[in-house]
């Protein structure tokens, strides 16, 4: 089983370290968006008044669309999000200001967006990042039961964690300490992240009972909004603030999250008015259906059958949309421990590994590629991090595709370090990339209140805490990254031999990562 | 209110259990426990984790899920505390106890 343990989590850590961090940030997916458009403040608004705009918006530009999005206003975002498909089956967005009905005068960013896209699709082509973000999930289930399995003095140590000592000891107990602390946290996670994904990865089941028709599947098994095909016989529509009055009743006068409107001004037109996922633990709330010509009611869903119901609630735990914020700073912080957790991992391979290396009398060209890949992962990843917060402040307002602009200075700073990584000997590498992600998270709020004149006293003075909030994080970062450096630091002095053949095996390293 | 109760009530729980072992103990004391003392620590240590759930139950499925990531940041936060500060474990584990209850005297007046 340690063995199990080590080489699976080797061949795997490096994308699951990216992967929980990634995740960690998504946590915070729309207050990091907000900071990252600063330009335009939204005053928050009554759902009833959001709809209005929206659907005066949508009949204005959107009249013959084959399926209308309207994703209204939250206490996270102010926005109002409009996404529509055309008759062509292209789809198209609009963010509005719901107080003014005109689309935010904002910068061109992903935003927080990034972060969750890049969770689970890892930059990569539908369905190839899915596949291997789903295939990394299950990966890290091998590796966390083996963990257990292998950790004989699970109960012994559970409070165990000597820094001072040796240091293979102190990476152990932290990594030990790391894993079953935060346990509940890393299966749960864990598992609903690969639940997440098993329509792609597991659809036997579906295809031999529904074949090629997945629509048919959801269909019955509920909770998607029905969207039939137009019949071409024009019907004008409904007003929808009725029709969401209505659904709402069905709630006890609860939220709406989103309505979808499928054949607008067809006589086949369908209003779903969804209940906001805030409200319970699954992923969906309950939903209503209208004939959109007529408002006659169609149907109710509220209560799915179990199997579907612990599907949605596995789902809906995974992502935490209905975490109040001190929940979501828990879910934040168990997300850095699985991260710290995985990097612990790697690292103490390469600390025993050196000392097999020592008895050996030479440095491994393993070692020194697993040692290159660790500190392109683990401390190169932070510095990617905040190149991309940094890219979102200083790149000019007008730059054309602005926001690829922005993924290009995160994979341009990550790219650079891997080189970096892989030319410098690790003990040398582990330092300098640290205190750099520390030196660029210190100066965030700096740049932030250069650029945009809003700056983290005034911030805290006036209660603008997502922003206080960011930039008080970025700077525990930077404080982080930086305390993490001066271990490295004063450490890296101990190992038993100083790698010689470094250059050469830098060189290899870039013939052998893929 | 509740939440608040329930997170310090987890904390003293991990303090009084960890103190309830011979090792730790011996960290934070000088010396191991007689028998009584760690049984009476690890009994405390159970009740106020029962306790910290049953608090934490009030809050619904949600407040379930938190418990849960209360458990690990007062372990986490108790853990560190161990390592760097060893004096303070006991006496941070008694005015946890003292928040929790405070907490839940507010939660009490409040309604």
């Amino acid at each position: 089983m340690a063995w199990l343990h080590n080489w699976a989590g080797l061949v795997a850590g490096w994308l699951l370290f990216a992967i929980f961090v990634t995740g960690t940030l998504a946590v915070f997916r729309p207050e990091i968006t907000q900071w990252m458009r600063p330009d335009a403040v939204i005053a928050p608004v009554d759902q009833g008044r959001a709809l209005d705009a929206a659907e005066q918006y949508l009949r204005g530009h959107a009249a013959d669309a084959a399926r209308w999005f309207i994703r209204l206003p939250t206490a996270r975002d102010g926005a109002l999000a409009l996404y529509w498909a055309g008759r062509d089956g292209n789809w198209h967005d609009a963010r509005l200001d719901p107080n003014t009905r005109q689309p935010v005068a904002q910068r061109d960013t992903l935003g927080g967006e990034f972060f969750y896209r890049f969770h689970f699709e890892l930059q990569m082509p539908y369905p190839w990042g899915r596949w291997l973000a789903s295939l990394a999930g299950m990966a890290m289930l091998v590796v966390l039961v083996s963990g257990i399995v292998t950790h004989r003095r699970f109960f012994k140590d559970f409070f165990t964690f000597r820094p001072k000592k040796a240091a293979q000891r102190a990476w152990l107990d932290a990594h030990n300490a790391l894993g079953v602390l935060a346990l509940p946290f890393h299966l749960v996670i864990t598992y609903s992240g690969v639940i997440t994904l098993m329509a792609l990865t597991m659809p036997a089941a579906l295809d031999a009972r529904y074949g090629q028709d997945s629509a048919a599947f959801y269909a019955e098994r509920g909770g998607e909004p029905p969207v039939l095909a137009p019949a071409g016989i024009a019907r004008p529509l409904q007003p929808l603030g009725p029709l969401a009055d209505a659904a709402r009743r069905h709630w006890g006068d609860g939220d709406i999250g989103v309505v979808v409107v499928g054949a607008p001004g067809d006589a086949n037109a369908r209003v779903s008015v969804l209940q906001t996922d805030t409200a319970q633990l699954r992923i969906v709330g309950a939903m209503a259906v209208f004939d959109g010509t007529n408002g006659r009611l169609l149907q109710v869903m509220d209560a799915p059958r179990a199997a579907a119901l612990t599907h949605d609630v596995v789902y809906g735990l995974h992502t935490a949309r209905f975490a109040d914020s001190g929940l979501r700073w828990l879910y934040f912080l168990c997300g850095i421990a699985g991260s710290l957790m995985i990097a612990s991992g790697l690292v103490l391979w390469t600390v025993k590994r050196r000392q097999r290396d020592a008895k050996a009398g030479r440095v491994g060209v393993g070692t020194r590629v697993v040692e290159a890949l660790n500190v392109a992962a683990i401390a190169g990843l932070p510095l990617a991090i905040a190149a991309f917060f940094w890219g979102n402040r200083l790149l000019p307002l007008a730059q054309p595709q602005r926001a690829q602009a922005e993924v290009l200075c995160f994979f341009g700073a990550w790219a650079l370090a891997a080189v970096h990584a892989a030319l410098r000997p690790a003990r040398a590498a582990w330092p300098v990339q640290l205190w750099l992600g520390a030196a660029l998270f210190a100066l965030l709020p700096l740049v932030s209140a250069l650029t945009t004149g809003h700056w983290l006293p005034g911030a805290l003075l006036h209660g603008r805490w997502v922003e206080a909030g960011f930039e008080l994080t970025a700077l525990a970062a930077a404080a982080a990254l930086g305390w993490a450096g001066y271990k490295f630091r004063r450490t890296a002095g101990r190992p038993a031999i100083a790698p010689r053949d470094t250059p050469r095996a830098g060189t290899r390293l870039l013939e052998d990562t893929p | 209110m509740m939440p608040l109760a329930a997170l310090f009530a987890s904390y003293a729980a991990f303090s009084a259990l960890c103190l309830g072992m011979d090792g730790h103990h011996r960290e934070v004391f000088g010396r191991a426990p007689s028998p009584r003392r760690a049984q009476w620590l690890r009994g405390a240590g159970w009740l106020l984790l029962a306790a910290s759930f049953a608090l934490a139950v009030t809050g619904g499925p949600q407040g379930v899920v938190t418990w849960v990531g209360m458990l690990t940041a007062s372990a986490v936060a108790l853990v560190l505390l161990l390592s760097y500060r060893p004096r303070r474990v006991a006496p941070l584990g008694w005015l946890a106890c003292g928040g929790a209850a405070l907490a839940l005297l507010g939660a009490a007046l409040w309604h």
